[in-house]
């Protein structure tokens, strides 16, 4: 099918709408209220074009392309139009700054403070330089407000955690109302009142906080104008650096944009290119990187006992006193608690070294007895070939939804946002606690349903042998059932745990402990030493021997492997923080006081390729580069020997990072998870 | 069960709709029962409450059949002597008959009255003759008849053939046709269909739908039942806003008889075909009358319209093919198929066919609801129908079409009334409200007015019409309060045309109209008061003063008390001065002043 803009012929398949093509074709027709996530609104009406033959003029986003359509976009009448609409957004939009003629010369020699209560002009709002409204004003060029300026009464309001609202820089092109439902499912932003009392708000105008809001940050990313804020960022300048990581807060692995500016991180948006989350986030990876990577419990330092006391030392002494007392251990002596919120490059060393290097008695991580770990031993037992990998995007094409005991708004919310999106497409959801047997799951056939569990269902009384059942049935019926575990890197700990072989018989009872990269609380016992490497103050740190501080995941290049068997390369956002050291940087130094050898690496990318080499179902990891999508984990390598069975450890929080208790910690969290 | 028909030697027809019970119509009926059991003649004379009458200005209103004697503003206390002399001795009471106003003699009889006499029934056709919350007297009137003409003689497609030949508009104010509408939603592969009355009648000073669902209930379900037939549709929903409580209790009652009696359900007089029908009652705004918005409605969002196309007849309710029409059309719908598409297409113009219901209000002598043919001039409705303007006032200006119409001026009182002709002339038949204004009329005023309601109403969805309302507005009131200057017509006029052509909805697009159409008949008003600062009519505040002539005033101290900030001073006998400084103008003193002495004149312009 063809049509032409502006006397351009432009060929189309499908129904995309005519914004969509003017934009790939290079014509600029400005716009205020459409967003790719969003279903048209043809609210703001600057993106009116003229379509040959029909009567009226038509909002470009909302009017589906036919077939044969002439389309002027830029007429002297359209021009008009659009100019005169958008006068009349500026009048109830401070809009001193976009009109001053000055404005070019502005940064150069204003001398004003940035931090000011009330807004009143782009210089000192916290959307400047980002600003969807700055950017039409100057495409379409006004040049004065021919009305008094309007603005809206009321004051910023400040009684949420996280975000202001400013609602005098609102231009009530809906974007946060239709995120908020039309993706997120929340609802908690509304339009109230009419005609030009019209305001975005919550109902009864109560706070966010009693409105049901998660704190995704998503009506904050899709605002145009800085009427939504985040509080933390709105006197910040724009970032210089944006760098993508992957969010290691929990197990779905979003794709987050880190800014930083002079070295400092400013904060962190979601990744549009988010090959799971596409610009979606949630309170933790929108709000709390900063806070994460700049806590004050971080460890700066490597630490060494004296005295009773931990006292700050160089790097040297402490991979030398540790190498030392190491050394004098024999196999079997050591047993090691690995993370799984540590990248695959740091497990894949840390495993190499407690079992090659230190021949460890028990090497323990939470992948042992995760939900994944679960599923995998059914299947193995049952010898089905089944795979654990599945895609987010299935979620949001199921026609039956079963969940089992995970509140996913708070532990899994990109599940949740798929689940939205299934319900609104007509799909049938099931929410059962987590003591739900077979006999709660009301299945049909001919309706295959996508059963979701996680820790709550394994947690609860009897959880493994339900889950078994739960499996039969819904496999009779044609279903899917999905682990979730909450961790970043449960899957990656799962494949490359079961390259190793669980280490020599231990002795009585471990003579030290090797922890690394945070751990729920172990006893000491008889243990002589204990060795802590990790990013906080946690209690295991604090009643250890030798402390090494390890990087962040932002501070450090790193693969993560999520919920769906997704394996990302996490990039460096940010410089480490004092002294820290990446995990796989601090065993290779270990590993060469020692003496060992295989431990040579340089970067992250050697490791990788290392991986790729020794573990065959992480052999997707070779290439340089797997951005984009990702790669998925290997179907076919599933370990020989069980990987459950001894108790796992006791999950910490969803919101742990490494043993900084987020929600404990920030109060902004502390009061949503509080509600 | 009431007794048949027959049985009664007359039948006393009291008036119910909203109008007349404000008045009384219910203690009126209550006494009249009273009076006619305790004469003994509950066996002969039958007292029945009817839909709305029309004659809103004279209620309550109380008809005697078979002779057709009109009675109106009866009292409880007129009851007796009514009885006895009609009742008993068949003598009918001149005094409680309608006196035109040029007339001196009573007119005894409905038929011959000027209000009735010029109108043409279709719509209305059951109006003061049937009780609405009975089927049975609606059946008794051919009710009914053409659903089963419908069901039984007529293919979907036979319907929607006639619906067309008939050349039926949509009398929500657009007039698509209507078969049109139908035939699209036919051709729609998805399922299911639903169908909608729209039934959200906002209009100030409109009530045309209230009176055809609170008089006849049963014509807008049977035309919904005929439509349901013809597109295919199994649901419907009649959407009355919250604000006519009779409505949607007769419509509620009239919806339960239709089931009672096989006629909306399952299997519809055994035709094996399926529709019913459910009220859903309005959210409170303006707005939901606009078709996407009204649907958003019932589907329990905000009343936010949204962006045609696609139409509700691809994509409608619940994303489904919908077929939504304004109470009136619906109601049309039996009596064209029971009577056939050539005898409603014989009436009205060329383009326009049938009748139009429109309320009848202002500065008018007969206010009330009023049928007429198509291609009726202004003048017949306003003078013939209407008996002109009260108090010997000149007629200035009639608005048509709400606050989405404009005013015409008395250069147009022939102009012809169908859909083509009011849109040339600037204005819209909408939903048929029609304001007549005297000479003392502010037509900047009135535009303000609507204007207000407009901006006010708006849904505040698309900025032209949530701001560009307001902006108009504000220039405006600057007029009236004699601020304005000569660049301010073309700001409105310029503002007028982006809210115009840049709105989203019907209500963005039709807002600029009262002024448009003001500035476009009645410019030297609006130079008046930039110019002279002057209000010809005497209206605005800002630009009038009250005095009192000192040849005229007799000193009665009349207008010195009502004055409620005391800024008249004068003693007994002696000339009053009104203070101007002191003065808020709000004409009290004006109002007092006794008519044979007149001393209190308003004034206006630069002295």
């Amino acid at each position: 099918m063809k049509l032409t803009i502006d006397g351009r012929a432009i060929a189309f398949e499908g129904t995309p709408t005519i914004l969509d093509l003017a934009r790939a074709a290079g014509i600029a027709v400005p716009s205020l209220c459409d967003h790719p996530r969003l279903e048209p609104f043809a609210a703001c009406r600057i993106c009116l074009i003229e379509i040959v033959g029909r009567k009226g003029l038509s909002p470009a986003c909302s009017t589906p392309a036919e077939d044969g359509m002439d389309v002027l976009t830029a007429t002297p009448e359209l021009q008009d139009i659009r100019r005169r609409t958008l006068e009349l957004i500026l009048a109830e939009h401070p809009s001193s700054c976009l009109i001053c003629i000055e404005k070019s010369s502005c940064d150069e020699y204003k001398s004003t403070l940035h931090k000011t209560g009330e807004i009143n002009g782009c210089v000192f709002c916290p959307a400047n330089g980002r600003c969807a409204l700055q950017r039409v004003v100057e495409e379409i060029g006004v040049e004065r407000v021919p009305f008094p300026s309007k603005r809206r009464p009321g004051e910023i309001r400040r009684d949420d955690p996280f975000i202001d609202r400013d609602n005098s820089l609102c231009i009530l092109c809906g974007r946060c109302v239709r995120i908020c439902e039309e993706v997120r499912g929340a609802c908690v932003l509304t339009f109230v009142g009419r005609g030009s009392e019209s305001v975005v708000g919550t109902a009864m105008d109560r706070r966010l906080l009693d409105s049901g809001c998660q704190y995704c940050g998503a009506c904050v990313d899709v605002c145009p104008t800085g009427s939504l804020s985040e509080r933390a960022v709105r006197y910040e300048r724009l970032p210089e650096t944006e760098l993508a990581a992957i969010c290691a807060f929990c197990g779905q692995g979003c794709g987050l944009k880190v800014g930083t500016r002079g070295g400092r991180v400013i904060g962190a948006v979601p990744d549009p290119e988010g090959a799971v989350n596409r610009g979606q986030a949630c309170v933790r990876g929108r709000f709390l990187v900063k806070f994460a990577i700049d806590h004050p419990d971080r460890i700066r330092r490597p630490m060494i006992r004296k005295n009773g006391l931990l006292e700050e030392t160089a790097w040297e002494e402490a991979l030398a006193t540790a190498a030392e007392r190491l050394a004098a251990l024999g196999p079997g002596d050591v047993a090691a608690f690995f993370s799984g919120q540590i990248s695959c490059e740091d497990l894949f060393v840390l495993h190499k070294f407690a079992d090659a290097a230190l021949g460890s008695g028990r090497i323990d991580g939470p992948w042992a007895g995760s939900a994944a770990a679960e599923l995998k031993e059914i299947f193995r037992a049952k010898g089905t070939a089944a795979s654990l990998n599945f895609r987010i995007d299935d979620i949001g094409e199921a026609k039956t939804i079963v969940l089992i005991g995970e509140d996913v708004a708070v532990t899994q919310p990109i599940v949740g946002v798929a689940i939205n999106q299934a319900s609104r497409k007509g799909a049938e959801v099931v929410v059962l606690g987590p003591e739900s047997g077979p006999s709660e799951l009301k299945l049909e056939v001919g309706k295959p349903a996508l059963i979701l569990f996680g820790p709550e269902l394994l947690g609860a009384p009897g959880g493994r042998s339900r889950l078994k059942r739960i499996l039969d049935k819904a496999v009779a019926f044609g279903g899917r059932v999905i682990a979730m575990d909450r961790e970043a890197n449960i899957r990656g700990g799962l494949e490359i745990s079961a390259a190793f072989s669980s280490g020599t018989k231990p002795r009585r009872g471990p003579r030290a402990l090797y922890i690394a990269g945070g751990y729920p609380k172990i006893e000491r016992g008889a243990a002589e030493i204990v060795i802590v490497q990790g990013s906080y103050m946690d209690e295991n740190a604090s009643s250890a021997d030798i402390v090494f501080p390890e990087t962040t995941s932002f501070e450090a290049d790193g693969t993560f492997i999520n919920v769906e068997g997704r394996a990302q390369l996490s990039r460096q956002a940010a410089e480490p923080r004092a002294e820290a050291r990446p995990g796989w940087a601090i065993v290779a130094g270990l590993a060469e006081k020692m003496g060992r050898a295989g431990f040579g690496y340089s970067s992250a990318a050697d490791i990788r390729e290392e991986i790729a080499r020794t573990v065959p179902s992480l052999s997707g990891l070779a290439a340089d580069e797997f951005r984009g999508e990702g790669v998925f984990v290997g179907e076919k390598a599933a370990p020989e020997k069980p990987v459950t069975g001894h108790d796992a450890p006791v999950p910490r929080g969803v919101d742990d990072y490494k043993g900084l208790d987020m929600a404990r910690t920030n109060k902004s969290l502390r009061l949503i998870r509080g509600r | 069960m009431t007794a048949p028909l027959s049985r009664y030697r007359s039948h006393v027809l009291i008036c119910a709709g909203t109008g007349c019970v404000a008045c009384g119509a219910f203690a009126l009926k209550e006494a009249l029962e009273e009076e006619i059991a305790r004469r003994g003649l509950g066996g002969e004379i039958l007292v029945a409450a009817t839909g709305c009458n029309g004659f809103c200005e004279s209620g309550p209103i109380v008809m005697v059949q078979p002779e057709g004697i009109f009675y109106q503003r009866l009292k409880v206390e007129d009851v007796p002597f009514l009885v006895e002399e009609h009742l008993i001795k068949g003598r009918p009471v001149r005094k409680f008959m309608y006196v035109p106003p040029a007339g001196e003699s009573p007119v005894p009889r409905i038929a011959d009255i000027g209000f009735f006499k010029h109108q043409r029934l279709i719509v209305l056709r059951n109006r003061g003759r049937i009780d609405p919350e009975r089927i049975e007297e609606y059946i008794a009137f051919e009710g009914y008849e053409g659903l089963g003409k419908a069901l039984t003689g007529l293919t979907p497609d036979g319907i929607i053939a006639e619906v067309k030949a008939a050349g039926l508009r949509g009398r929500g104010g657009a007039g698509f046709p209507t078969g049109l509408k139908w035939d699209f939603c036919r051709a729609e592969a998805a399922s299911p269909k639903y169908l909608i009355c729209n039934g959200d009648e906002g209009d100030p000073g409109a009530f045309m739908d209230r009176s055809v669902l609170e008089a006849d209930p049963h014509a807008v379900i049977e035309g919904m039942v005929i439509g349901a037939r013809a597109v295919g549709a199994e649901r419907g929903f009649v959407y009355i806003r919250d604000e006519y409580p009779l409505a949607v209790r007769r419509m509620e009652i009239a919806i339960r008889q239709a089931r009672d009696y096989g006629l909306l359900g399952k299997d519809i007089l055994g035709s094996d075909f399926d529709f019913d029908l459910e009220v859903v009652r309005g959210a409170g705004a303006f707005v939901s009358g606009e078709e996407t918005a009204l649907i958003a409605s019932i589907e329990g969002r905000r009343a936010f319209p949204r962006q045609r196309p696609p139409y509700p007849s691809r994509h409608g309710l619940w994303g489904k093919p919908t077929v939504i029409n304004n109470v009136e059309t619906w109601a049309n719908v039996p009596s064209i198929i029971r009577r056939g598409a050539a005898w409603f297409s014989g009436l009205g113009t060329a383009k326009s066919k049938g009748t139009k219901v429109f309320s009848l209000v202002g500065k008018i002598a007969n206010t009330g609801l009023v049928e007429v043919p198509m291609g009726i001039s202004l003048r017949e409705i306003v003078f013939d129908i209407g008996g002109g303007i009260p108090g010997g006032r000149a007629f200035k200006a009639v608005q048509i079409g709400g606050p989405s119409g404009g005013c015409l001026p008395a250069g147009l009182l022939d102009l012809p009334v169908d859909y083509e002709s009011l849109t040339q002339a600037g204005t819209i038949m909408g939903s048929g409200g029609m304001i007549v204004m005297d000479e003392d009329t502010c037509m900047v005023d009135i535009a303000l007015y609507f204007l207000r309601f407009a901006q006010e109403e708006s849904c505040g969805k698309c900025v032209p019409c949530r701001n560009g309302t307001r902006e108009m507005a504000d220039i405006l009131a600057r007029i009236v309060a004699g601020e304005g200057v000569d660049e301010d017509l073309a700001r409105l006029e310029n503002l007028a045309m982006t809210v115009r052509k840049a709105s989203l909805c019907g209500l963005g697009q039709t807002a600029p109209n009262p002024v448009l159409s003001t500035l476009r008949y009645f410019r030297d008003e609006y130079l008046a008061h930039i110019r002279d600062r002057a209000c010809p009519a005497l209206v605005c505040k800002g630009l009038i003063t009250f005095f009192i002539e000192p040849e005229k005033c007799v000193g009665c101290l009349l207008c010195k008390k009502e004055c409620p900030v005391e800024a008249i001073s004068g003693e007994r006998k002696k000339v009053h001065v009104i203070d101007q400084v002191a003065c808020i103008k709000c004409g009290a003193c004006y109002r007092v002043c006794p008519p044979k002495i007149r001393a209190v004149t308003k004034a206006t312009g630069k002295p």
